[in-house]
């Protein structure tokens, strides 16, 4: 029979280091470089970080909104091999498609409103008046101009703790609220912009064209023409994109030219727009186009390559003086003034370097019925206007909205690429579904087609 | 020492060398007698007459014994005059014995030959505690593959020695990319956020089980259990579900993998060298050849005319790039060149091995535009294992197990990827490459394995009955990714580059003590340990894209450049405790309990405790028990097991990123949950295992329930919120309930005739209960978790338009329809035989597209213990699987299934058409869901004919010799109208969902095997 010896002393002191080591807390400390911690951000230093990562945010989910928007209104048709894309071009959308689309937006706006919470807290920061706190307004407003524009309906919820209060206040309650809410939010954060940018005038210009696309939503197009006309002409805020990195690299480029998703075929840009410089294109089925492939990735859609975006670090405007002059066209359509909307109308094209256009004489309304919903010959001021801000605005994620304010025929089918499924295009987005999935005020508003 | 005690020292000194030497000792220190004498000779196999080296060979009358060497001789010495019976063990086969009669001063040869036997309740496996436990005390089953069991089988890799042979393991080859990574699963699904892939342990390290980095464009990755060598292994056991894992703590609820290497045995050094030589191939791809005489364009790519499709096919016209062979495929080589020594002396042993081994794909990669050979489709793989086991003193038993290994895998573009090769050749004309497939192969994919695991085993048995157990060990893999397009490369012009090199590192420290002894007229087994591991991870990922010219690249070659890196380490370690009460030796009551600790639980959430309960009675040893019928033994078993939340998932985090063109910014990362702790598994099984018919007869069975709750569910956050995204959180609940059960026929057993069959069948099916808040969550294409829901009428009636079915179809009106972890939901056509009509679609639930059942059977027969032939079949179903491929090529007219249907739409006489074949092939309204069908199956997944040449003529140095034929993947049988059922776009262990997307099937191996032992 065996009997233990000094070796049990050895082993026992073995296992009890190895316990002590075990309930030693640190040992279970999380290692997390790369991260940063909440509270670590209040500081005055981090702000201009914290403003960069708002426009980040805005420009992450702009591009994708832009590309979305695009197909759903037949800016560009989809010819590749995303089964969404088959769905957009057919007009179909439904609240799991929007689940990325509302996310992005929610967190754009979000980013910015909070932020400006937290800025306002942070001691040492210089809150009036710094170029910072009025970017940070400028953001937080054209995302919810973004929001109304696109969203059929609006959502505001307090954030994800009591400690943290919604940057809305009260409206923060979660529930369903008409797209008009949105851009009622965007106004105070707009003006608050201009009252901080003090000699900024990219920024103050980019805040009167964001009121002014925000009171043509709100159909007040007194106030959207007067703020209109306070943006030059020439004048360009954009979502920037770069090739930095991968994150901040243009989603149109990449799905037109890093790949053939979408294409200008059949629509008006590349029916009518051919030769325009705002709607250039290649025509890759051509030869010597440099293209890898003629086709779209559905392998027989021709593939017309945009070139508004030739390089993943084009940025995507925002606001335009050139559209501003067609809001004051519209403003003057509006008021029966045809003469001044074609005066806008052609201070546009003469600015791009295109003949002006005569109209026949009358203001008439959008007629549709050819690719891309819209008229091809008709001269009323309306068709012209409808065309004109379809090839100004191409690609910008704005044609979806005009599409449905305008109740344009093409929602109905009229002058459509693919034909639609249903008896009516979608004309906005719904409420996501992972909104309703956790938000009970709105579990019943989501569509599923 | 009665023979009952015998038998459980001799088993236990099958694991346990400290044993062995201590019989060896016993033997070394018998009295020298002066009327003694020898009993030697050889223990066989009696299967296939190979010797067994390590047999425990025993005299129990005598309380002795010994270990057969490394040539399976053994030599009694100091053997009193007179007859005795002398045993003879090892794992895997049944006990023989055999009086032997000794004259004084003789010598008596006496071989013995044991029979292979799947269960034997004297057999030990290892449970998580010091040493290893009796099949007859533990109450839940465990798996054991022996090598026997799979020496003459075609093993490329270890997942090749589950599939088919362990029950209650799921193996899905995902593809035929060689060296790719398989997906393995024990008894199923029980997680809804994390892998369900078990824990791997080799000789008591824990090793990189899965994640290595994942390549977008072949859509693969390697397994880092693969890196091991199937050839160094002596056994695998397969610990199945939280009611066995719970000593192995959080974590291991997906159940635990051990694998045991060989060791070496006392005697002259051993030999043995085999050199594998072989070929992979590839069949027809696709729908029959009558409809699709090109095989989908790829085992034709230059098809010129059919008699079915004068002129040629239009939909896989020929293609201008097409290798000279006119197909994309070709026979792959395959070698490999194994050594290995053995032997040691009594005290000190040893077990080398090195291995080399180079093989190639199917795909003919052929030469680019600068008739430039492109990289080449296969993997070269080399490995070297050194295993030394000394004991200093008689109690104490040191192991040193080490083994390196170096893959390099080349694959080409694959899967669900606009560059891959299947996508674009599958499609015909219409693809991304004006049908120049060919361009696609310039396109370089290279992932390097360099796999180190090292470990000690100490273990003590200070006095009788107390054993204790030390490992330590490191496992580290370095797993260096590239993929490269070269300048000039036709999608993108100026080329790219990425490099990904990520290092993991996992430490083990593993303590346990067990204390055996007798209170009260009881046995008793306390056990008592601790372990910590620590999960070391860090790498760095960069691209270059835009090259100035050609030649070779690295990443600032690109005009941009850009790099992450990844740095994490993760602790985790526990504490158990183990009482194991044993009555009479037939009844064993066993309670235990784990307490443990990780990095990743929430700061307020403290110590996770899992306990276990286990029960087995042994009721074949009761005397009313029959006799002449064999064993039986009777068994049930609780217990808990958890899985721990990702690292940062506790943490309220913002991340860096860039914005305003390359500007500093930051985004919200992670929401955080203070009170974050693991998902639990709780499971009970209920089973009898035994043999009769003098063991010809095995069996086991089992019934086992699992329910994880506090289930760990990514929870969308309130979106207008603002922090988007979503935060695990525990609300979850989920069940898995299946059988399991095996049968091993010992057909026939004599020297001229053997023949083994083995048949086993297990189930799992899946249950989601709840998900919280949330009603469904997308886990994949089409894949979803969803909550049970009310059934209606409207669900109840709905039309299944293929006969498959749908989940709630004739549900009970009020009654709760729950679905599987996952269901696949999309739209399925409603009125499929109304002619002229639109198809009406409503979204409906299928599957589960993880497998619900699995069956095999395996038969081994023998020629004169000289010619072997072994066939392992199986089949899996109960899923279903989704055709991306089918479903792609309906959309551009190019699915030869849909040839009728497309021609009448074509020809304008769409009102003929049925709904049902429009929904199916009508590109304008096509559907998903009319692609995903049943996916069953069955496989001949290897078959092996072994001959061992004559002793008489081989060469002097030769002891043995074999030559094996061996073969893989040589036949399936499936409905299923995709490539391959078995194919997954995405070979990753990391998901739950499945679909077959435009990636290459399994392929087939023939291989050419002799093995020479000197």
């Amino acid at each position: 029979m065996k009997t233990m010896n000094s070796r049990r002393v050895f082993l026992g002191a073995l296992f009890a280091a190895l316990a002590t080591t075990g309930c030693d807390e640190s040992i279970f400390d999380v290692k997390n470089p790369g991260r940063i911690l909440d509270d670590d951000l209040n500081t005055a230093r981090g702000v201009t970080s914290l403003v960069t990562g708002m426009s980040a945010d805005f420009s992450e989910g702009f591009d994708e909104l832009a590309f979305t928007t695009a197909i759903l209104s037949d800016e560009i048709v989809g010819s590749g091999s995303y089964f969404s894309t088959g769905r957009y071009r057919r007009g179909l959308f439904d609240s799991e498609d929007a689940n990325g689309r509302w996310n992005d937006v929610q967190r754009a706006r979000w980013v910015a409103e909070a932020g400006l919470l937290r800025m306002q807290a942070i001691e040492g920061y210089q809150y009036d008046g710094n170029e910072n706190t009025a970017r940070a307004h400028l953001f937080g407003g054209l995302a919810n101009r973004v929001f109304g524009e696109n969203f059929c309906q609006t959502v505001f919820s307090a954030p994800y703790d009591e400690e943290n209060p919604g940057p809305g206040g009260e409206i923060d309650t979660g529930d369903a609220m008409d797209r008009n809410a949105a851009f009622q939010r965007a106004i105070p954060l707009l003006e608050r912009a201009i009252q901080h940018a003090g000699s900024a005038s990219d920024i103050v210009n980019a805040a009167e064209g964001g009121l002014a696309q925000v009171y043509m939503g709100l159909g007040d197009f007194s106030s959207a023409a007067a703020r209109a006309a306070r943006v030059p002409t020439d004048f360009v805020f954009a979502a920037a994109y770069s090739s930095n990195s991968s994150r901040e690299e243009s989603e149109i480029w990449q799905e037109t030219h890093g790949r053939h998703e979408v294409s200008a075929w059949g629509t008006l840009a590349g029916i009518v727009g051919a030769g325009d410089p705002r709607t250039p294109w290649t025509d890759c089925s051509a030869p010597g186009s440099g293209c890898p492939s003629g086709n779209g990735a559905d392998g027989e859609t021709i593939h017309y390559r945009q070139e508004k975006y030739p390089t993943r670090d084009d940025d995507i405007p925002l606001v335009k003086g050139t559209e501003m002059r067609l809001i004051e066209a519209e403003a003057a359509l509006m008021a029966g003034d045809l003469a001044t909307a074609m005066a806008k109308i052609n201070e546009v094209r003469t600015y791009h370097g295109l003949d002006a256009v005569e109209s026949d004489g009358t203001i008439g309304q959008i007629t549709g019925g050819d690719g891309g919903g819209a008229n091809f010959t008709s001269m009323s001021g309306w068709d012209i206007l409808d065309r004109e801000r379809h090839l100004t605005l191409w690609l910008e994620g704005r044609r979806l909205w005009d599409l449905h304010r305008w109740d344009h025929p093409h929602l109905d089918g009229g002058g459509v690429v693919y034909k639609a499924t249903v008896a009516r295009r979608a004309s906005c987005m719904p409420i996501a579904l992972d909104e309703c999935q956790v938000n009970e005020k709105v579990a019943n508003l989501c569509i599923s087609v | 020492m009665s023979p009952a005690n015998i038998g459980k020292a001799v088993g236990r000194a099958a694991a346990t060398p400290l044993l062995a030497a201590a019989l060896m000792a016993v033997t070394v220190q018998a009295p020298l007698a002066a009327q003694t004498g020898t009993i030697t000779g050889v223990v066989r196999s009696a299967t296939n007459g190979q010797p067994i080296a390590g047999a425990q060979v025993a005299i129990p009358a005598l309380n002795t014994g010994i270990l057969a060497n490394n040539v399976g001789r053994y030599l009694l010495q100091n053997v009193p005059a007179g007859t005795h019976t002398v045993q003879v063990q090892y794992i895997g086969y049944s006990a023989s014995s055999m009086d032997v009669t000794v004259a004084a001063g003789g010598a008596v040869i006496q071989d013995f030959e044991l029979r292979s036997e799947a269960i034997s309740l004297e057999g030990v496996v290892v449970t998580g505690t010091a040493g290893a436990a009796r099949r007859r005390e533990i109450g839940n089953s465990v798996s054991q593959i022996n090598e026997e069991a799979f020496r003459s089988a075609p093993i490329q890799d270890v997942a090749d020695i589950l599939q088919g042979r362990a029950l209650g393991v799921t193996v899905l080859t995902n593809g035929g990319q060689v060296g790719a990574g398989s997906t393995i699963k024990l008894r199923g699904n029980n997680s809804v956020a994390f892998s369900n892939s078990p824990l791997v342990y080799v000789d008591g390290v824990r090793i990189r089980e899965r994640g290595l980095i994942h390549s977008d464009e072949a859509n693969q990755q390697t397994n880092p259990f693969d890196d091991i060598n199937p050839a160094d292994i002596e056994r695998i056991e397969t610990i199945k579900g939280a009611a066995a894992t719970t000593l192995y703590g959080t974590e291991a609820a997906g159940g635990v993998i051990q694998i045991f290497t060989k060791r070496g045995v006392a005697g002259a050094p051993a030999w043995s060298l085999t050199i594998d030589q072989g070929l992979n191939t590839l069949g027809h791809i696709g729908p029959d050849p009558d409809v699709n005489p090109t095989g989908l364009g790829l085992n034709n790519c230059n098809f010129t005319g059919d008699a079915n499709f004068p002129g040629g096919d239009s939909m896989f016209p020929a293609d201008p790039s097409c290798p000279a062979s006119g197909s994309w495929l070709k026979n792959g080589t395959l070698q490999s060149y194994n050594l290995s020594v053995r032997g040691g002396a009594e005290r000190m042993n040893y077990f080398v091995s090195a291995k080399w081994g180079a093989e190639s794909g199917v795909f003919d990669t052929g030469f680019d535009a600068n008739d430039v050979k492109r990289p080449e489709q296969g993997q070269e793989t080399w490995n070297i294992r050194g295993n030394f086991s000394f004991a200093p003193a008689e109690d104490l038993d040191i192991r040193f197990n080490s083994f390196y290994a170096h893959r390099n895998v080349t694959w080409v573009p694959d899967g669900n990827n606009a560059e891959g090769l299947l996508l674009n050749v599958f499609r015909g004309g219409a693809d991304y490459t004006n049908d120049e497939d060919g361009k696609l192969l310039d396109m370089d994919i290279t992932n390097i394995n360099d796999h180190f695991t090292s470990g000690v085993n100490i273990l003590w048995n200070p006095m009788d009955g107390m054993n204790h157990r030390l490992n330590a060990g490191i496992d580290w893999v370095r797993n260096e990714y590239f993929e490269e397009r070269p300048w000039g490369y036709f999608y993108v012009q100026g080329g790219n580059r990425e490099t990904d090199e990520r290092t993991f590192r996992k430490l083990t420290l593993d303590y346990a003590g067990t204390m055996d002894r007798t209170l009260f007229g009881l046995s008793s087994s306390t056990s008592i340990g601790g372990q910590l591991y620590n999960d070391f991870v860090t790498g760095t990922n960069g691209f270059g894209d835009d090259f100035a010219g050609p030649g070779a690249k690295i990443l600032q070659s690109g005009a941009i450049t850009e790099a992450f890196e990844v740095n994490s380490t993760v602790t985790s370690g526990g504490f158990f405790f183990q009482e194991l009460i044993g009555i009479a030796d037939r009844l064993f009551l066993t309670g235990g309990v784990r307490v443990d600790g990780h990095s990743a639980f929430g700061q307020d959430f403290g110590l996770e405790i899992y306990p276990k309960g286990q029960f087995s009675y042994v009721l074949s040893d009761e005397s009313f028990f029959p006799a002449g019928f064999g064993t039986l033994k009777l068994r049930g078993a609780f217990g808990d097991s958890g899985k721990a939340p990702g690292l940062f998932d506790a943490a309220r985090t913002w991340a860096s990123v860039a914005g305003d063109n390359g500007k500093p910014g930051v985004t919200p990362d992670n929401l955080g949950n203070p009170v974050l702790g693991p998902e639990r598994t709780r499971e009970w099984e209920l089973g009898f295992e035994g043999s009769t018919f003098s063991g010809r007869v095995g069996f086991e069975y089992q019934y086992f329930k699992q329910r994880t709750f506090d289930a760990l569910i990514n929870v969308t956050q309130l979106p207008s919120g603002g922090f988007v995204g979503s935060q695990l959180e525990n609300v979850g609940e989920v069940t898995n309930a299946g059988h399991e059960a095996f049968v091993n026929l010992n057909v026939l057993s004599s020297s001229a005739l053997g023949w083994d069959i083995g048949l086993r069948l297990s189930t799992s099916e899946s249950r989601v209960i709840d998900l919280g808040d949330l009603e469904s969550i997308p886990v994949g294409w089409r894949n979803y978790v969803r909550t049970p829901v009310e059934c209606t009428s409207e669900l109840s009636n709905a039309v299944s338009f293929d006969g498959n079915g749908f989940i709630g179809q004739g549900c009970t009106v009020g009654d709760l329809v729950y679905f599987p972890l996952p269901a696949f939901c999309e739209d399925r056509v409603q009125n499929p035989d109304e002619v002229g009509a639109a198809p009406r679609y409503v979204d409906q639930c299928v599957g589960t597209t993880t497998p619900k059942y699995t069956y095999g059977i395996s038969t081994t027969m023998t020629l004169s213990q000289r010619l072997t032939l072994d066939v392992v079949g199986e089949g899996m179903g109960g899923h279903w699987l989704s055709s991306g491929t089918a479903y792609q090529n309906t959309r551009r007219r190019v699915w030869p299934l849909c040839r009728d249907t497309v021609a009448a739409i074509a020809d304008g006489r769409t009102d003929q058409l049925t709904a049902g074949e429009r929904a199916l092939c009508d590109r304008s309204v096509v559907r998903y869901g009319m692609w995903t069908q049943p996916a069953d199956f069955f496989k001949i997944r290897s078959a092996s004919l072994s001959f061992r040449v004559p002793e008489d003529f081989l060469p002097g140095q030769l002891r043995a010799a074999t030559i094996r034929l061996q073969g893989r993947n040589l036949f399936t049988r499936t409905d299923f109208e995709g490539v391959d059922p078995e194919a997954f776009e995405d070979g990753s262990a990391e998901v739950l969902f499945r679909q077959e997307y435009y990636n290459l099937p399994p392929i087939r191996s023939f291989v050419l095997s002799v093995q020479v032992d000197f």
